[in-house]
């Protein structure tokens, strides 16, 4: 009994100090919900660097980065567990999976507020979204693509191929017709070769639907697969084919293979966005539609692959990015 | 030394009741996580205060954080029972996981396509529970005319439900509208009500229990139970009593498919709303791992579950709180089990020891 009642104390010193240390509820406390991994994702890596940039600006404000892991079923409980913790304010994330999900947090706790890069919900009260328009990404690397290809076998299959983790809205309504629009800007005979590799992390079965692709004549694919997207470059490298890039610079990932990157200013749209949050804009409730015309797509031509290519080339890619910028072609979106 | 007429031998210490044994091994095991936890905090952790504190006291501290607890160890509990079920037949079943799977898909599918409302929820419920006992379903018919393995068949037969589920729910079930691999969502009149916003609590928390108390009456109170539970310990035995062995071999295997299934079904019509991708999550697995910390005993399963609620919520808000890796509750629970399991051995160890025979 007495071994029992002194067990019990000192359980209770212990929880009494763990309190003790618990933070206290600050006004601009900021939790980071990656959806994914961090780390070797580019989206990522520059949703976190936005955010804490933005909070390393504001007086007393704090910040704590919560990954959520790749399995999707497991984001709902994860957010719930964010809001249920009581520790934060605003939420920030990432992914176009995520306004109806934040949507349904913000149902059962109205306090808390949400800002989702990469995703669109317009008029809930808790929630600013901005969406990237990324029709106009794919375009650009839809358009070196095709230019890409006709250099390097003239009078070739035109065939370019997309490899993709999964079909999302995204990816049917924006990514996809884009790539495509970029593919027929330069010649309107191009065809495009779309695989499937059923989740983002399988980079074997990426290499091994890559090596289909270029079987089928392609001399560039577009991965969109997350990590996945290593395979096509390592069988893209095998094969001496090409890969363009999406999100983020990719080109070490194959300095020699990877000829473009299409970019989006994520960390830069983060930081804005999060500190105009922070010192009170009214953008809850909105939803924004940003792209190339105000520089958050665009392209980065610091590669090797790409400093090799052709100088024609380079300056007829450049043109069209310089128009894409002047609005032609026009893919102003209003809604999503 | 030999003995004298009249020395008697003492009488061995009456064991105690298997409740009192399935309590005192839940008592350990809770006991051992809070150790562990606290052993996890400080070599993990580089705030072991806060990891602490988002262990022991963020799960119980939050408005919604007790009944989302509850919520969350029903469906485990409803497995681990079925689980329980087949155990005690003799049957090592350890296709859980793609029973719960097949349930949800087919729980959501039915959700969906049935008029909403309390008929939608039925008809969910009812198909949950016949994909669980569609995928127990092989194993038993292989146990019934083959003798087949059950551990090695249930297996088996619950990978290839979990690649089809995966390609069923990613495929020509998605939802294209969805940026989540899911299925449609289903109309909220056939959901599970939510009793206590904003907490996920249902009253699935409540049907655990009501089956944990009535599996406990059927194993120790019904005829049936009992020659399950003999058939389950010596068959041979059993078919020369004249037991339905025949029966007996299939039954509960199906039966505790069936119940995996309803797990399914419950987490479908709960705060997912659907079936997504992946949202079997390793419950089937658990739930083998509460089956063995609750020693077979029904009326402890409920209590096991919610340990494991507890490990798994608690270590989610330590990783939220301070820097302790989430996987954190999958490292414990494993400990957990192989404590409880290994508890026999242990107390041979202790008694060689003490000095006594091996």
């Amino acid at each position: 009994m007495k071994r029992t009642l002194v067990a019990l104390a000192a359980v209770a010193a212990l929880l009494a100090s763990c309190q003790g240390r618990t933070p206290a509820r600050d006004l601009a406390s900021v939790a980071v919900f990656v959806p994914g991994v961090a780390s070797g994702s580019p989206i990522y890596e520059m949703l976190v660097a936005g955010a804490e940039k933005a909070v390393a600006g504001i007086p007393g404000a704090r910040l704590k980065v919560i990954e959520g892991g790749y399995d999707q079923s497991t984001w709902l409980d994860k957010l719930r567990d964010i809001a249920a913790s009581g520790e934060f304010d605003l939420l920030v994330t990432s992914n176009p999976a995520l306004p109806e999900l934040c949507a349904k947090i913000a149902a059962d706790w109205p306090e808390l507020r949400f800002f989702i890069a990469d995703g669109y919900l317009e008029g809930n009260p808790a929630i600013h979204t901005v969406l990237y328009n990324q029709a106009e990404q794919g375009y650009l690397v839809g358009y070196l693509a095709a230019l890409v290809t006709m250099d390097r076998n003239p009078g070739g299959p035109l065939v370019a191929g997309l490899v993709a983790a999964q079909r999302y809205p995204t990816l049917d309504r924006l990514i996809q017709p884009g790539f495509e629009a970029g593919l027929k800007a330069v010649d309107p005979g191009f065809r495009l070769e779309y695989r499937e590799i059923g989740n983002w992390y399988d980079a074997n079965k990426a290499a091994e639907l890559a090596r289909s692709v270029f079987d089928a004549g392609a001399r560039v694919i577009l991965p969109i697969a997350g990590g996945a997207g290593l395979g096509v470059v390592s069988a893209a490298t095998e094969l001496d084919r090409s890969v363009v890039w999406f999100d983020g610079a990719g080109y070490q990932l194959g300095p020699d293979t990877v000829v473009g990157c299409a970019t989006l200013a994520q960390d830069r749209l983060v930081e804005e966005r999060v500190k105009a949050l922070l010192e009170g804009k009214r953008l809850f409730g909105t939803a924004d539609i940003v792209g190339a015309a105000d520089g958050y797509v665009g392209f980065d031509p610091g590669g090797p692959a790409y400093a090799a290519l052709p100088a024609e080339l380079r300056l007829r890619f450049e043109t069209a990015i310089q128009d894409l910028r002047e609005g032609k072609p026009d893919f102003t979106l209003t809604g999503f | 030394m030999k003995r004298e007429t009249g020395d008697l031998e003492p009488l061995a210490p009456v064991p105690p009741s298997r409740n009192v044994e399935a309590l005192r091994r839940l008592g350990l095991s809770a006991g051992l996580s809070a150790l562990l936890v606290a052993v996890l905090a400080f070599l993990a952790s580089s705030d072991p205060g806060s990891t602490l504190a988002g262990f022991f006291l963020s799960p119980f501290r939050a408005r919604n954080a007790v009944p989302s607890m509850l919520e969350a160890a029903a469906p485990l509990a409803i497995c681990a029972l079925g689980a329980l079920l087949a155990f005690k037949a003799g049957h090592f079943s350890l296709g859980g996981e793609g029973q719960l799977y097949a349930g949800a898909f087919m729980a959501a599918a039915a959700g969906a396509a049935v008029v909403p409302g309390p008929a939608g929820f039925l008809a969910a419920v009812l198909a949950g529970m016949a994909g669980g006992a569609l995928v127990a379903a092989p194993a038993a018919a292989g146990k019934r005319w083959a003798d087949a393995d059950v551990l090695l068949t249930s297996f088996l037969v619950s990978q290839v439900a979990l690649y089809t589920v995966d390609w069923a729910i990613g495929g020509p079930f998605r939802d294209t509208g969805n940026n989540l691999v899911a299925m449609p969502a289903i109309p909220a009149p056939s959901l599970l009500p939510r009793i206590m916003s904003p907490s996920t609590l249902t009253p699935a928390p409540l049907v655990a229990l009501a089956l944990a108390v009535g599996l406990w009456f059927f194993m120790s109170r019904t005829r049936e139970g009992t020659m399950l539970s003999l058939y389950g310990r010596n068959p041979l035995f059993a078919r020369l009593q004249g037991f339905p062995v025949g029966t007996l071999s299939w039954l509960p295997i199906v039966a505790g498919g069936a119940a995996h299934g309803l797990a399914g079904a419950f987490l479908a019509l709960g705060s997912n709303g659907t079936a997504v991708r992946g949202m079997s999550g390793g419950l089937g697995w658990s739930a083998i791992g509460v089956t063995l910390i609750a020693g077979n005993e029904p009326l402890a399963v409920p209590f096991a579950a919610l340990l494991f609620a507890w490990l798994d919520l608690g270590a989610r808000q330590a990783a939220i709180i301070s820097d302790l890796p989430p996987d954190a509750a999958m490292i414990v629970k494993a400990l957990v089990i192989m404590a409880a399991t290994a508890r026999p051995l242990l107390r041979r160890l202790g008694g060689i020891m003490r000095g006594g025979r091996p």
